[in-house]
């Protein structure tokens, strides 16, 4: 998986973000959320758009980028399976 | 105990001194229930109808995977199953929102209140009103975009409070956390919290902790796509320029 740094217009200050790529393809963007509205989960990162089986209703945040490529990599795999 | 529920019915249809009284006699005080605590489990089979005397709650179904989706919000004066006691068991489940005052009445005496025309003209308004809003939150859901979406969501619940006095005629307090309303407008908490940045950076919220201020009601109401239409009241019905708040 690759992820390519990206800045996002989200009209807060959560605009560090990254496009996910799985074998060269987009399938993710995510965003760190970096505005202080977001309380204590501020510094986790949050999915904004997912593609292919990586979209969700009602995604977890993830603690870094390690924990937000386990996730995507299990959607991926799920969608395999189905 | 029974003025919220004769301020939400007489917001749909006038009713005779006979009638309140009757009402007020067959409400009660009803009973207690915590903040979390279950009025009827989704799937369980209910013979009396709930009514909200005081505090908040909201209906809601569960997902397979434990995701909920909040589909009403219930307020003081609500009837939260009218004619609930005909199903087999509940499509949905209710729970309270803050501590609640319920009261509950048999089918026994929903047959005295319908009996009544008034009585039973006001309570086919509430229960046409409950689809409507239904209609209305779909419409939200499916073809408006986040802060939209939330400001609706905030003009409703000013209005719906307004008509049983638990809002002034341009601020309320917000009973609903941001993952409550994102469970009811289908968003994640993020995309909430950025809907209600975003309104009060246009200015047309304030918002200190769970007090919402609305500065220029007619623009938040503007900016929501909001026609009170929909929630059927009499002042709106009518024209008439002033409501009960």
């Amino acid at each position: 998986m690759e992820f390519r740094e990206i800045k996002v217009a989200t009209d807060s200050a959560d605009e560090e973000g990254r496009l996910v790529l799985h074998e060269g393809r987009l399938v993710a963007v995510i965003v760190r959320l970096d505005d202080p509205s977001h309380g204590p989960a501020k510094g986790q990162w949050s999915l904004e758009a997912g593609f292919n089986g990586v979209e969700s209703t009602k995604p977890p945040l993830f603690a870094n980028l390690q924990a937000a490529e386990r996730w995507i990599e299990l959607q991926i795999a799920d969608r395999i399976r189905v | 105990m029974s003025a919220a529920i004769l301020g939400k019915l007489e917001a749909l249809h006038p009713l005779p001194d006979d009638d309140r009284a009757l009402l007020h006699a067959v409400v009660g005080r009803g009973r207690p229930l915590k903040a979390g605590d279950d009025i009827v489990r989704e799937g369980e089979r209910t013979d009396v109808v709930h009514v909200i005397l005081e505090g908040h709650g909201y209906r809601y179904k569960t997902l397979a995977d434990g995701k909920r989706q909040i589909i009403g919000y219930l307020v003081p004066g609500d009837f939260c199953d009218l004619y609930g006691f005909l199903l087999d068991r509940m499509d949905h489940g209710m729970a309270a929102r803050t501590a609640c005052r319920i009261t509950e009445l048999s089918e026994e005496h929903i047959l005295m209140l319908t009996s009544r025309p008034a009585l039973a003209r006001a309570l086919w308004w509430s229960e046409l009103v409950n689809a409507s809003i239904l209609r209305e939150w779909l419409v939200n859901m499916g073809r408006r975009t986040p802060s939209v979406r939330v400001a609706h969501i905030l003009c409703e619940l000013l209005v719906r409070l307004q008509v049983v006095g638990e809002a002034t005629s341009d601020s309320f307090r917000l009973e609903l956390s941001q993952a409550e309303l994102g469970d009811t407008v289908g968003l994640t908490t993020v995309s909430v919290n950025r809907a209600l940045q975003k309104l009060r950076n246009a200015g047309l919220i304030l918002q200190t902790n769970r007090e919402i201020a609305i500065p220029d009601v007619t623009a938040l109401k503007a900016f929501a796509d909001f026609d009170p239409s929909y929630l059927h009241f009499r002042k709106d019905r009518d024209e008439s320029p002033e409501g009960r708040a």
